[in-house]
């Protein structure tokens, strides 16, 4: 999917989340299915659910984690894009 | 003349006997069992909507779930329908043909719990013993991964059994405890004859499968079995898959455990909203106390039983002395 680093990202409000063990499952109601997070994409949840632009999740996963920023990009496009396919977050 | 029984942590006022189920005082009773009058065709005209179907692997339906509001009526059509009320009152009506021992099978094994479930309750289809070094462990897994034979096998050699087939779970600032309900087993023959050595005691209990059923009245008495804080849960893997004759313990990630711990959930709507978000909620916080999750790999031959006792008893100790 296409987006700008200036877009904020909206979680639908059918999808529950619960953090386990440093992991996320995210069950969307509306179409009945979950969705299971790593470490890092649990992190990149978590940023969606404060509402930070692309830009300003991408400055904070850069001061975490060791990566270097394209991969990084490429990353959160590639869950962005998993997610919003989903149904589970929209611009 | 109603008696008072108890399963899991409810106690059930019915209007026939429950032989399969310890007494109870009559206290906190908080749901009711009659047989049903009348034809259960009746309900046709309530407005009763299809919520849900269960299907054999050949897709033929075996039973299903209507609904109208909170009412459910639960249908096995070659056996009973189980008409379950807002006001926690389970009618049941035996269909022709069938058996009163069927129906209880029914009752005790699919709707209490289902309905338990709709409570806000986490019941899953698992069994658990409690080892005898006072380890208690769960094990999850599909029909026909071998649950019973495994139990059974630790039952055997000095566990006490929680349950065979299904557990309710509950959170609690001690951890997660297990309660079971009914204090029996259900084994193919071929598992009955390699751990029991004798078939006394088994029973046949529907024509519909070769499973046979023991009740341990010898570790039960008439007392409900005892609730247990696990210290551990074990994810039986599927027996076709090939395991290389090996016996595997391994961790397994919070999102693994998670998921399949919510597909071994009991509900009477798995298409309700309400009761899905409820047992997401009720896993997540399972998960989240100190319970260590594994999945366990193991050959499904019955000479191999001893070493996956073995393994399964060193896994929790570990574990245990870990946390």
């Amino acid at each position: 999917m296409k987006f700008q680093t200036t877009d904020r990202f909206k979680i639908s409000n059918e999808v529950l989340s619960q953090e386990v063990n440093g992991e996320t499952v995210l069950l969307d109601l509306e179409g009945e299915s979950y969705f299971g997070l790593n470490e890092v994409g649990t992190r990149i949840w978590q940023l969606l659910q404060s509402e930070q632009t692309v830009a300003e999740a991408l400055d904070t996963l850069s001061d975490e984690y060791d990566v270097s920023r394209e991969q990084l990009e490429s990353d959160v496009s590639d869950l962005l894009g998993k997610l919003s396919d989903a149904g589970l977050v929209s611009l | 003349m109603p008696d008072f029984f108890r399963i899991f942590d409810t106690t059930v006022c019915s209007e026939f006997p429950l032989p399969e189920l310890p007494h109870a005082s009559g206290q906190n009773a908080v749901l009711s069992v009659k047989l049903g009058e009348g034809d259960p065709d009746q309900f046709d005209s309530w407005g009763f909507e299809r919520a849900f179907e269960w299907c054999a692997y050949d897709d033929r339906v075996v039973c299903w779930c209507d609904r109208e509001g909170d009412d459910y009526l639960f249908v096995f059509p070659r056996n009973a329908t189980f008409h379950i009320t807002s006001e926690n009152v389970i009618n049941c009506f035996l269909h022709d043909g069938s058996s009163m021992q069927m129906l209880r099978h029914l009752l005790l094994n699919q709707i209490i719990p289902r309905y338990l479930a709709t409570t806000g309750r986490l019941v899953l289809h698992a069994s658990a013993v409690t080892l005898p070094n006072g380890r208690s462990v769960a094990f999850l897994g599909n029909s026909g991964f071998g649950k019973s034979t495994l139990v059974s096998s630790f039952h055997r050699n000095g566990a006490q059994l929680i349950n065979d087939d299904c557990i309710l779970l509950d959170v609690g600032k001690h951890g997660v405890t297990a309660i079971g309900g009914l204090v029996g087993i259900r084994l193919f023959p071929d598992s009955v004859n390699a751990v029991f050595n004798e078939a006394a005691g088994f029973t046949n209990y529907t024509p519909y499968t070769d499973k046979q059923q023991l009740f341990l009245k010898d570790q039960a008495g008439d007392k409900p079995p005892e609730p247990c804080v696990l210290d551990a849960m074990f994810l039986l893997n599927d027996p076709k898959e090939d395991t290389d004759n090996e016996i595997c313990i391994e961790p397994v990630s919070g999102s693994e455990a998670m998921m399949a711990m919510i597909f071994s959930a009991f509900s009477l709507d798995p298409s309700d909203k309400k009761m899905i978000a409820g047992n997401f909620q009720n896993v997540g916080q399972a998960i989240g106390e100190r319970l260590g999750i594994y999945s366990l790999q193991y050959p499904r031959v019955h000479e191999r039983l001893a070493e996956v006792r073995t393994a399964v008893i060193e896994q929790v100790a570990c574990g245990v002395t870990k946390n």
